[in-house]
């Protein structure tokens, strides 16, 4: 199986070294059905990234993109007057920037592996109306970021074949070492926002909460 | 020194009192503190928010452009940062105006679609791309000035929008007609070199 992957492998890079060695002959020979078309042969897909895991990598793209929008009108929703509330505002602005760079990494990322994100940005956007209270904002921000861990966590664990369904699994150890890192970032938000919610939550009474909420919006500008 | 006293005593006469109205309807406040004023015009609010969806609209074609001009058989990387650069700054446009709403008082946030996508995903060449980003730019202008004109009783949004968001979509459709002029020549005889070399200089 190893000699035939292998053979495979370096006939795949062969074919692009013949087909770069004929148009060379085709362009000094003077012919006039020169064909410089190369991408066949010459192209960046190696590893089992496009075959096996691109759909669900561009999945976790579109999560991103998805993301950065509802943060941007949650962030807005902060900053009306009537909520006044611009430590939030500028809690969900950073983290709608956070996701759109994200999103635009996974971009470049698919785009290196040799594939296209086409029909891959198409976006759906949650109907609710995005008006959460501060608290419980905290709340959903978590549940997206541990939402997105779980992704990663799924991309990596595909990349490695470790899922219990791994039959005709492929493995693709690039894939594994970037979803990882995006892992390791995951997991910093996950535990940021579960601090803060925490940290608000704790200062509620049965008789005030909105001292502690304007402090805590506060500290965070 | 009588002559100055008589003068200073009919200024101080002639000043006119502040009159403070509370609760002044006109505020469309609904007799509850807000930072709307009898200039806010919901037909110019609603205006601005449609205009932040086609900015967050132009985004993501160009976030589309960014992608096939990266793209191993096409690699014009130069190309490409400048749609990636257009993608944030479309983007930044849609949080400029969507502040802009929150700083007048605008309390409605509903300004999202229900879905985004990009106009196209791939190009011939890039002459094409930079033509299509011409036009778009261009759509998006006569959509603010659209917008200037449903805020026409509203004189500080036009003026804004105007000096702010009308600038920046001149300057755009400026710069994407300075590239299409550049590359045209140096595509005229031996395209794939020309644009090859276009891209370098980017």
């Amino acid at each position: 199986m190893r000699v035939l992957l292998l053979t495979l492998l370096v006939g795949g890079a062969l074919a692009c070294q013949n087909r770069l060695d004929t148009v060379v002959q085709e362009a000094i020979g003077g012919a006039t059905d020169l064909s410089t078309s190369v991408h066949d042969d010459c192209n960046s897909d190696v590893g089992t990234f496009l075959a096996a895991h691109a759909p669900s990598y561009k999945k976790v793209l579109r999560k991103s993109l998805s993301l950065s929008l509802k943060y941007l009108a949650i962030s807005s929703h902060f900053g009306s007057d009537l909520n006044h509330r611009l430590g939030f505002k500028k809690l969900f602005r950073e983290a709608s920037d956070e996701r759109f760079d994200q999103a635009i990494d996974m971009i470049k990322y698919v785009i290196k592996r040799g594939g296209n994100v086409k029909q891959a940005l198409s976006v759906q956007v949650t109907a609710a109306p995005l008006r959460p209270q501060a608290l419980s904002s905290l709340g959903l921000a978590l549940a997206d970021a541990k939402d997105m861990y779980a992704e990663q966590a799924q991309l990596h664990s595909a990349a490695l074949c470790l899922s219990p369904s791994a039959a005709g699994c492929s493995v693709d150890a690039d894939l594994a070492h970037q979803s990882q890192d995006a892992i390791e970032s995951e997991v910093e938000r996950v535990n940021e926002l579960a601090s803060k919610a925490n940290q608000l939550a704790a200062m509620f009474t049965t008789t005030e909460y909105s001292l502690a909420e304007h402090l805590f919006d506060q500290h965070l500008l | 020194m009588k002559r100055l006293l008589i003068v200073l005593a009919l200024t101080a006469a002639a000043q006119a009192t502040l009159q403070v109205n509370y609760n002044d309807p006109q505020d469309k406040c609904e007799g509850q503190p807000c930072a709307k004023n009898f200039n806010y015009d919901e037909g110019c609010a609603t205006a601005i928010r449609n205009q932040i969806s086609r900015e967050l609209e132009a985004s993501f074609t160009y976030l589309a452009a960014g992608a096939h001009f990266a793209q191993d058989n096409v690699n014009r990387p130069g190309v490409s940062k400048i749609f990636f650069d257009h993608a944030k700054e479309e983007r930044e446009h849609a949080i400029k105006l969507a502040d802009y709403l929150s700083m007048r008082g605008d309390r409605d946030t509903s300004y999202l679609q229900a879905s985004y996508a990009p106009l196209k995903y791939s190009w011939t060449n890039v002459m094409e791309g930079l033509t299509d980003a011409l036009a778009i730019e261009k759509v998006v202008t006569r959509h603010v000035s659209e917008t200037i004109d449903a805020c026409g009783s509203d004189w500080h949004a036009a003026d804004w929008l105007t000096a702010d968001m009308l600038d920046e979509q001149h300057k755009g459709s400026r710069e994407f007609s300075g590239h299409i002029t550049k590359l045209a020549r140096m595509v005229a005889s031996q395209p794939n070199l020309g644009e090859y070399l276009f891209d370098k200089e980017l």
